[in-house]
């Protein structure tokens, strides 16, 4: 337990942690959205497609790594909601202080 | 998934999403490394009271370690920024494997229109419409030698090109020698040979360095520049007063592989200036300098034509097309005695070029299923001869602007335009591996030389001789000429298909045909040939053509009357029914 009166919590890196972690999510899925995107501009298009063997292993690759990207997007929105989660807590706290 | 092998792709595509993507995983990664780093870090060093668990739980604390949120974005992006990376070397691959043989072997044409492949050497600059067919084992192969840089750099770089002795370049030679059959090797070490030192190389290194040189062209990744070297290097040799064996040796080296004399050939037909020089060799006139030796010359030029035979069954037939109209409009000005030493070279060549044009006849099992295929495949044939008329008209015009006497034209004449239009067929069937339904006709026998023979005197005699230098008469003759050997490849066929037959002594036998040996033989077979449909009610007429329905005689007689009937004017002995 913290000690009575006091709150060792930066309240503004928390701030920044949670935008920077509410970016990621949002980064993430513009990645995706992006990559999912412009392959299916350049690469399905007619008789001009991209074709075989190694074309292939990138839409593998390319599905891989979207589940991945997606896996941390939620880990990060997770971490989001605990850091907003403690940052509730230590202003609670800090008011219960106060008071 | 795609089928068999087969890969596809437009490099300039590949080339966009890999540069745009890579991007796009940067930014991320920026983000990471300047804001959400630092911002975890902060967090982590400042939360004691709440929220120390957030991250110590996974990872324990650094910022950036694996388990962290940052951490493992950052191990991922170059993960995904390779893929995006490696869709570029895939573009390339894709380029470096356009064109090459396998492309070719295929016979699989680029989309975009009846681009000829001639205008996309390996290595060049992307083209943003160039859609590339290949397969997956050309992209590996390409992938394997781009892969393989080190050896083959290592010894190119290690000659000392400051000495000007020749002996010095003999260690290098050696191991150049133990490597000389590995495209992966020889290829980078001719594109990796200082600027300006391939001709030295080529002019001194022998036989190994004409080995080596044939290996490299033969993966087809050899740069431009290197071409480029090569063949004036071999241009400066052939140059050279008294006659020198070496440009001959590097062109039969390069001749006895044909994927090697194909991406010769290629390079050559987007360089007018050199083909010229080629097709002239020491054949040029060079009066003022007598130190030309004839022989010397018609052996570069034999080499010439000997690499250019070898390489056309390798090539598009677009490439080919391309190839022949290129020679047509860059022939050089030289003797008709130059031009008869060159005759049966040449000959052999524009006859393997005209089977390679042209591909082979569509099979009886195709036929069955397509009757069109047949008249589609002599359509084009007989499109695909008149692109050798500008060679014609240059063979005509050497020998009238010689004023040579009418005799000894005609006899000339015999040997250039009559050999080599009215030898197509029995070597271009084998030059394109035909396996006609040959029935009698025995491609080199006795027999099918007597029939080709025959059928010369019967089509060639009435074609008027151009006198004087009338370019217009030329081309008239040509045209004619061309046309009679069209019809030619078509009277071989007939008899291949048993519709004419042929007995010793010279004679023709055409079921209910006249006599062709008689005066207006050759007017009344074409008559024939051109009116199946209006002779079809006669009785002895259609009795002959059911008798050869069996044989599929009746199509062939309906694709003649279509070929003839889409042709351009006729000669003068063109027959005059119908």
């Amino acid at each position: 337990m913290p000690p009575q009166g006091k709150v060792k919590y930066d309240f503004a890196a928390a701030d920044e942690l949670s935008r920077a972690l509410n970016q990621l999510v949002d980064k993430i899925h513009w990645l995706n959205w992006y990559r999912d995107t412009r392959s299916s501009k350049y690469f399905d298009c007619g008789q001009q497609s991209w074709r075989g063997k190694n074309h292939d292993q990138f839409v593998r690759d390319l599905h891989a790594q979207r589940r991945a990207l997606n896996a941390l997007a939620e880990e990060a929105a997770s971490l989001k909601s605990q850091v907003d989660d403690a940052t509730a807590a230590a202003t609670a706290k800090l008011s219960a202080n106060h008071h | 998934m795609t089928d068999s092998g087969t890969a596809s792709a437009t490099p300039q595509f590949l080339f966009d999403y890999s540069t745009t993507a890579t991007n796009a995983a940067r930014l991320l990664e920026e983000f990471v490394r300047g804001t959400l780093a630092p911002a975890v870090a902060g967090y982590q060093a400042t939360a004691v009271d709440f929220g120390s668990h957030i991250f110590r739980a996974s990872a324990g604390y650094a910022p950036g370690a694996p388990g962290t949120i940052d951490g493992q974005v950052t191990a991922l992006l170059p993960r995904i920024i390779a893929t995006d990376e490696h869709v570029a070397l895939v573009g390339k691959l894709f380029q470096l494997a356009g064109g090459t043989r396998e492309t070719v072997v295929n016979r699989v044409p680029f989309v975009n229109g009846p681009r000829p492949v001639l205008g996309q050497p390996p290595l060049a600059a992307p083209d943003p419409i160039l859609t590339v067919f290949t397969d997956d084992a050309a992209l590996a192969a390409a992938e394997r030698s781009v892969g393989h840089y080190g050896a083959g750099n290592a010894l190119a770089l290690s000659f000392d090109w400051s000495s000007t002795d020749t002996g010095d370049l003999a260690p290098g030679l050696k191991e150049l020698a133990k490597h000389q059959d590995d495209e992966a090797f020889c290829v980078e070490f001719f594109n990796s040979l200082p600027r300006g030192t391939v001709a030295e190389l080529i002019i001194y290194g022998g036989p190994t360095v004409n080995h080596a040189l044939a290996t490299a062209y033969a993966s087809g990744l050899l740069d431009a520049r290197v071409e480029h070297e090569v063949v004036r290097s071999l241009e400066l040799q052939m140059e050279q007063p008294s006659g020198n064996p070496a440009p001959a040796a590097t062109l039969n080296a390069l001749a006895a592989d044909p994927a090697a004399a194909a991406a010769f050939a290629r390079y050559l037909s987007k360089d007018p200036k050199a083909l010229l020089h080629f097709m002239g060799g020491l054949g040029y006139r060079h009066e003022a300098d007598p130190g030309y030796t004839l022989e010397a010359q018609t052996g570069s030029q034999r080499a010439y034509l000997s690499l250019l035979t070898s390489a056309v069954p390798e090539m598009h037939p677009g490439e080919v097309k391309s190839l022949i109209v290129a020679m047509g409009a860059h022939f050089p000005d030289v003797t008709p005695e130059d031009l008869q030493a060159i005759l049966p070279d040449m000959r052999h060549f524009l006859a393997t070029a005209a089977g390679a044009m042209s591909g082979p006849l569509p099979s009886d099992h195709t036929i069955a299923k397509h009757p069109e295929a047949l008249s589609k495949w002599a359509n084009g044939f007989g499109a695909n001869m008149r692109a050798f008329n500008g060679i014609y008209e240059h063979i005509a015009k050497v020998f009238i602007d010689a004023q040579a006497s009418d005799d000894k034209v005609q006899g000339i004449l015999t040997d250039a335009m009559f050999a080599v239009g009215f030898t197509f067929v029995p070597e271009s069937v084998m030059a394109a591996g035909v396996s006609l339904p040959l029935g009698k006709w025995d491609v080199g026998s006795k027999v099918a030389s007597a029939v080709n023979e025959d059928l010369v005197k019967v089509i060639s005699p009435p074609i008027p001789w151009p006198k004087g230098g009338d370019g217009a008469k030329i081309s008239d003759f040509v045209q004619a000429m061309n046309r009679n050997s069209a019809l030619y490849f078509m009277c071989n066929t007939l008899y291949s298909h048993g519709m004419i037959t042929h007995k010793s002594g010279g004679k023709w036998v055409a079921t209910k045909w006249p006599d062709l040996n008689g005066p207006d033989g050759p007017n009344q077979l074409f008559a024939s040939l051109r009116g199946p449909h209006a002779t079809m009610d006669d009785p002895a007429t259609s009795a002959w053509a059911w008798t050869q329905h069996a044989k599929g005689g009746r199509k062939l007689a309906e694709l003649i009357n279509q070929f003839m009937a889409t042709a351009d004017s006729v000669p003068t002995s063109a027959p005059s029914g119908g």
